[in-house]
């Protein structure tokens, strides 16, 4: 008989609002809870064994550049380019990322003032084409709340939304 | 009964809020209101005198440690920041508790009100609208009817969710839909209760649907761009997610443009960060 596993993912390291964290240590799961409009993305290199997340709340730094000075990972574009470095200094390397994003939902009516989950995303492929990396897995847009977690073993990624959980 | 005639009944069943709020609630409109008399009012109850005190000096409301009586509270900070940290101190207890339905952890929605509250005075003061301090009241309870009306909705969470999902209704409209009421108007009816001052009321009344208010109130407005800011920001989601919907004619009447959104976000957090020391709140997940 093969046995499934019903238990849904814990972590056991937080990712706040406008935070970001890396880990090499087999066992911890990161976690960001109640991505709305935000950006959640998570970094793995499978042979180094090294992850990262980071939760962004807004697109770009130039809103507020004294704030960006204090809170890099506020911005995606301050804040993606700074996962880069931090999974790098534990080893990771450039070639091997497995990328993965999550977040970027809406409100219903969008009309453009309010886009900051689109731009959110936008400026996201903005940063990875420039470094020539693919995105391999996402679950963005729509009006969900989401919780991303990534599993630094495996390297695998799950998101919660709605009650459903769903492996990207 | 129907839906609407039991949710409201279950408003009454609500615990009462403490005397000293309801009396000031009270007093808040009445333009000669006489400072002893309301030393009296607070000072009656030591406990809520001890937490006015403790958030006075909080780095929030002014940080410097050196403010010792009500009196002195009433002096430095004025009357109706007085009556804030008085609601602050008053709703605590009820509004952290987990919420139904909406599966709100314990102090998630407390975080939230809070988080709708700082956003709401930011907006308020950056745009120049006087509407600063009711903003903050109306701010912290406006969610204050998903206690009541939670427990419905997790018994007919499906039923709302599909039918704001097929007629591509916001979920408050889905609620006044299956159940002829919505959180909002709940809300009111709990603050009603309560005693709280007309404008307070009306802006939780209408925190979704602000075009509706006769006349100026910006408060409501500002109620309204602070709750979507932060629901779009993840402080504090419920199961429903960003199935909200923001008024058009509120954000052409300030002419309010994706920087000063952003701008507005931004400073967010490092108010909720002033506040957290208090009350152990954290400015990220659950």
């Amino acid at each position: 008989m093969v046995m499934v596993s019903t238990a849904r993912m814990r972590g056991n390291i937080t990712v706040d609002i406008s935070d970001m964290k890396v880990s090499n240590r087999v066992g911890d799961v990161l976690v960001t809870y109640a991505l709305g409009s935000c950006l959640g993305v998570t970094m793995y290199d499978p042979v180094a064994c090294v992850a990262g997340m980071i939760h962004c709340m807004l697109p770009l730094s130039k809103v507020d550049p004294a704030k960006a000075a204090k809170m890099p990972y506020m911005f995606v574009d301050t804040g993606v380019p700074a996962l880069f470095k931090a999974i790098s200094e534990l080893g990771a390397q450039k070639d091997r990322l497995v990328v993965k994003v999550a977040g970027c939902a809406q409100i219903l009516n969008d009309n453009g003032l309010f886009k900051i989950g689109q731009r959110n995303y936008t400026v996201f492929r903005k940063i990875l084409w420039k470094n020539n990396i693919l995105i391999a897995g996402e679950h963005i847009g729509e009006s969900f709340s989401r919780t991303m977690f990534i599993d630094v073993a495996t390297g695998r990624v799950v998101i919660t939304a709605s009650g459903e959980e769903i492996e990207i | 009964m129907n839906y609407r005639e039991r949710i409201l009944a279950d408003v009454n069943a609500l615990p009462a809020i403490s005397a000293v709020a309801s009396q000031m609630a009270s007093i808040m409109n009445d333009p000669d209101v006489d400072i002893q008399d309301v030393v009296g009012i607070v000072e009656y109850d030591p406990g809520i005198t001890a937490n006015v005190l403790r958030l006075a000096n909080s780095s929030y409301f002014g940080g410097l440690h050196s403010i010792g009586s009500i009196r002195q509270a009433i002096m430095r900070l004025g009357m109706n920041k007085l009556f804030d940290l008085i609601v602050i101190s008053a709703t605590h207890e009820v509004i952290d508790k987990p919420i139904a339905g909406y599966n709100l952890p314990p102090g998630e929605l407390w975080r939230h009100s809070v988080a709708v509250a700082i956003t709401a005075r930011n907006f308020a003061s950056g745009l120049g609208i006087m509407a600063e301090d009711t903003a903050f009241t109306a701010g912290l309870l406006h969610d204050v009817g998903k206690i009541v009306i939670g427990a419905f909705v997790e018994k007919d969470f499906n039923k709302i969710n599909a039918i704001a999902k097929t007629s591509d209704l916001s979920f408050e409209t889905a609620e006044r839909e299956i159940f002829g009421v919505d959180h909002a108007e709940i809300g009111a009816a709990v603050l009603d209760m309560w005693k709280f001052p007309t404008p307070v009321t009306r802006a939780v009344r209408f925190h979704h649907s602000p075009e509706a208010v006769q006349g100026s109130a910006p408060e409501v407005d500002a109620i309204h761009i602070a709750d979507i800011l932060c629901l779009m920001m993840g402080i504090g989601p419920g199961r429903e997610g960003l199935q909200y919907r923001v008024s058009d004619e509120i954000l052409s009447r300030y002419s309010l443009t994706p920087p000063i959104l952003e701008k507005v976000v931004s400073c967010c957090l490092d108010d909720m960060e002033k506040f957290s020391e208090l009350f152990s709140l954290s400015s990220g997940g659950m």
